[in-house]
Formats: C-alpha cells, structure tokens, sequence
C-alpha cells in the first residue's frame, strides 16, 4: 500500500492519536517501518487505515504525538518542504485520483511535472512506462474514456 | 518559465468564456479610465493655449492726451510679467467692429461719434498667467492714471480653473474605482477557475507539486489577461480617437489648438497598469484559495 521511494528511508509513528471533533479516528498507534519491509495494514471500515496514511504524506495533521519521515518530524516541517516529503511517496489512490480533463499522457506527466523534471526526460519517461503497461495507444485518451482497469493501470503507472 | 507560459495559455484556452469575461472587463476598464484620461489631457492642453492668450484690455479715460497715453504705456512697461503691449485707438477699434459685424455696418456707420475708448492690450508672460496673477496685476493696472477700466477673463478662467480642479479630483477617484472594481472581477473570475479546478489543484499538492508549480501559471493568466485587456482597450479608444478626432480638429484648427493621442510611454504606463490588475487579481484569489 505504501513504499518508500528512496533507499534506507524509515517511517516511525510514536503514539499517534487523530481525532475528528469529538470523533477518535486513531488511538495511540506506534509503528516502525523499516527500509524494505513490505507491510500490509488490514481492518474493518472505520477502523483507521485510510487516516493513518494521510498522516503519513501530511493530508491531515495529527492531533497528538510524533511522525518520522526518513528523519523529518512531520509536527516540525515547514510548509514549504511538505511538497518534498510527499515526493517520497507513491500512492494509489482508492479513486485514483486522475483528472478527468486531462489526457492520460498529461495525468501521468503532471507528477513528474510537478515535481520540477525536466520535459526530454517527462516524455521519455511517461511513454515507456505507459508501454510496459500496454497503454501507448491510450496517450490521448481521457481518464473517462478508459475502462475501470485501464484506470487503474494508469493511476499505478503514475511515476 | 516557458512551461508555465505554455500551461497559462492552455488554461485561458481551455477556459475560454471565464478569461473572455475578465478580459473584456479590463478591456472596459482601461476603455473609460483612458477616454476620462485622453479627454484630460486635450482640456489641458487647451487650457493651457487658452491660458497662454490670456489679454488684458486697458481702456482709458475719454480725451486722454497723448503725453498721458504715453505716461500710461510707459508705466505699464515697467510692471513686471507684461510681455506686450499694443496701442488700439478708438479708430482702430471701431474699424475692427465694423469688420466683424459687417453685416450691422449701417448702424455702426449711422453713429454720429465714435463711443469706443482708446484702448492698450496687454499679453502676459506665461508665468503670470495664474488667476492670482491676473488679478494682482488687473488692479495694479486699474490704479494708473488715464485708466478708466480694465477687462479680462477672470471670472472665466477662475471657474474653469475650479471646474478643472473638480474634474481632476474626480478622475482621480472614478480612476481608483474602476481600478478596484476590476480588481476585484478579475480576482473573483480567476476564482471561478481555480474552483472549477480545484481536484487538479488538490491532485497536484498531493504528488508534491510546490505552491509556485500552482501558482505560477496563474499569475501568468492574470499578466496575459491584463495585456490583452488593455490592448484591446486602447485600441477601441484609438479608433474612436481617430474616427471623431478629425472632426474635432477641424472645428479647432480655427483655435490655433490640436487635439493629441497618449503618447506611447503612457501606452506603456496603461498597459502596465491593466497587467498589475489582472496580477492583483490572480493574487488575491490565489492567497485565498491555496490557503484552504
């Protein structure tokens, strides 16, 4: 579910709680991800997983305790370095989260895009991972356009 | 740069109506302000000609001998901010009214003695041409000897110099509300786009992308909004300019004034001004909207 893109990079979660008003969504959860672990976190609907995730990449911020991100303490990082602690991560999301407007070609660009690569190595990129998953012949496609699983090809395949 | 560039007008493109309406606002904008400005500019001009004519008529007392007039012409040189001063006989000013009522010469020729006064016209310097002046130097003049009256515009110039103030004041303040009111268009269509967006917008923080990534490409949207407004703009008051100007100019010619388009530094200016609009715009919108 979650990989930690670059080398020896760890993630410790000390006594974590996150509460929404007066609703708990995660009670003091401590863990230790180590580099290369493959971790599966499994539970009932409501139980946590998803928030403890957005936790992780700073979509919400905790309400008590401590996050390291291969040693940033996410209750200390400042705005302007969160775009590079997300960069560490590779999600799919449950939706997918492709934009609809934009052709699978730009959705899969965007993120290497945003993430300031150069536009030579952008395309290079984006076409031969969008080959390795059979989808080159998609390129101008819109995410609406393309079945369930070619949407999930896509949001996978996002670099 | 050039990538931001490149996605600020693919999102005008993609975004056509919102931006169309933002622009023709600007465009509007700059369209009033600069017809208020140019309309300004060629009152001032004109005044200022107007100004630079400013004449005053020293009549004087009936039977004055010529040693007197004489006297009188030379106390007047010595005043100082006099540039000219130019003797008309009661003859020559009589001629003068028969030339320009030729068509009522019988009457004047019917007269049994000429009523007019011998009369001094005197120019002033540029200086001295401010309503105070006028006036300070109207009754330094009026208290001579041989002086009977001494006429010239100040009630006229006096009021145009009031109205004109006003109507400095005014375009002052008409200017800065348009300025706002466009501000506030081109934030508020600019955050129509951002919401209309705001799943990329989200989608894009989320993979990491900088608040400049986001922002940038919208602070280009505003630039290129405000240019292209207020090109559009001038160029509608250009073609204005031109179709009515020459129709002015003729009736002015006559007036020894002509009328005169911004020059291309004001151009600038203006240009300058709508693109700091349509940045404003962008602005405020996005300080708001990537706060949330």
């Amino acid at each position: 579910m979650t990989s930690i893109a670059e080398e020896g990079a760890v993630i410790r979660m000390f006594h974590v709680h996150k509460r929404y008003g007066a609703k708990q969504a995660l009670v003091d959860a401590t863990l230790d991800i180590a580099k290369n672990e493959f971790l599966f976190i499994s539970g009932p609907s409501g139980a946590g997983k998803s928030t403890l995730l957005k936790l992780l990449y700073l979509a919400e911020p905790v309400s008590e305790g401590q996050i390291l991100v291969d040693g940033m303490n996410l209750s200390r990082i400042s705005r302007r370095r969160i775009p590079l602690l997300r960069r560490k991560f590779g999600i799919i999301f449950q939706d997918y989260k492709l934009i609809p407007t934009r052709t699978v070609y730009e959705n899969v660009a965007l993120v290497l895009e945003a993430r300031g690569k150069k536009r030579s190595l952008v395309e290079k990129k984006v076409k031969s991972v969008l080959r390795v998953v059979g989808m080159e012949d998609r390129l101008t496609a819109h995410p609406p356009s393309l079945s369930g699983g070619e949407q999930q090809r896509v949001a996978v395949h996002v670099p | 740069m050039t990538f931001y560039t490149q996605r600020a007008i693919k999102d005008i493109l993609e975004n056509r109506f919102l931006n169309a309406v933002t622009i023709v606002t600007i465009a509007l904008s700059v369209l009033i302000i600069s017809a208020f400005g140019l309309f300004f500019l060629n009152a001032q001009d004109m005044f200022n000609a107007w100004k630079k004519g400013v004449r005053i008529m020293v009549y004087l007392v009936p039977g004055t001998s010529d040693a007197q007039r004489l006297d009188t012409r030379y106390r007047l040189q010595t005043i100082s901010g006099i540039q000219s001063i130019r003797f008309i006989s009661k003859d020559d000013a009589l001629e003068l009214m028969k030339e320009r009522m030729r068509r009522q010469t019988s009457l004047l020729d019917n007269l049994r003695e000429n009523p007019l006064p011998d009369a001094f016209e005197v120019t002033l310097v540029t200086e001295s041409n401010s309503p105070e002046k006028i006036e300070f130097l109207s009754q330094r003049i009026e208290g001579l000897p041989s002086v009977s009256e001494v006429e010239y515009g100040q009630q006229w110039i006096e009021r145009f110099a009031n109205f004109f103030n006003l109507f400095k004041l005014a375009g002052y303040g008409m200017g800065a509300m348009f300025f706002m009111a466009t501000v506030f268009i081109a934030a508020n269509t600019i955050r129509l786009v951002l919401y209309s967006r705001r799943e990329e917008i989200h989608i894009m923080r989320l993979v990491g992308a900088t608040d400049n990534f986001i922002k940038v490409p919208f602070y280009l949207e505003g630039l290129i909004q405000g240019f292209s407004g207020s090109l559009i703009g001038l160029g509608i008051l250009y073609t204005a300019f031109s179709a009515i100007g020459t129709q002015f100019e003729q009736t002015l010619s006559a007036e020894m004034v002509s009328i005169r388009f911004f020059s291309m530094g004001v151009c600038a200016a203006i240009t300058g001004g709508g693109m700091t609009t349509g940045l404003l715009g962008s602005f405020f919108s996005l300080k708001q909207f990537v706060k949330e």
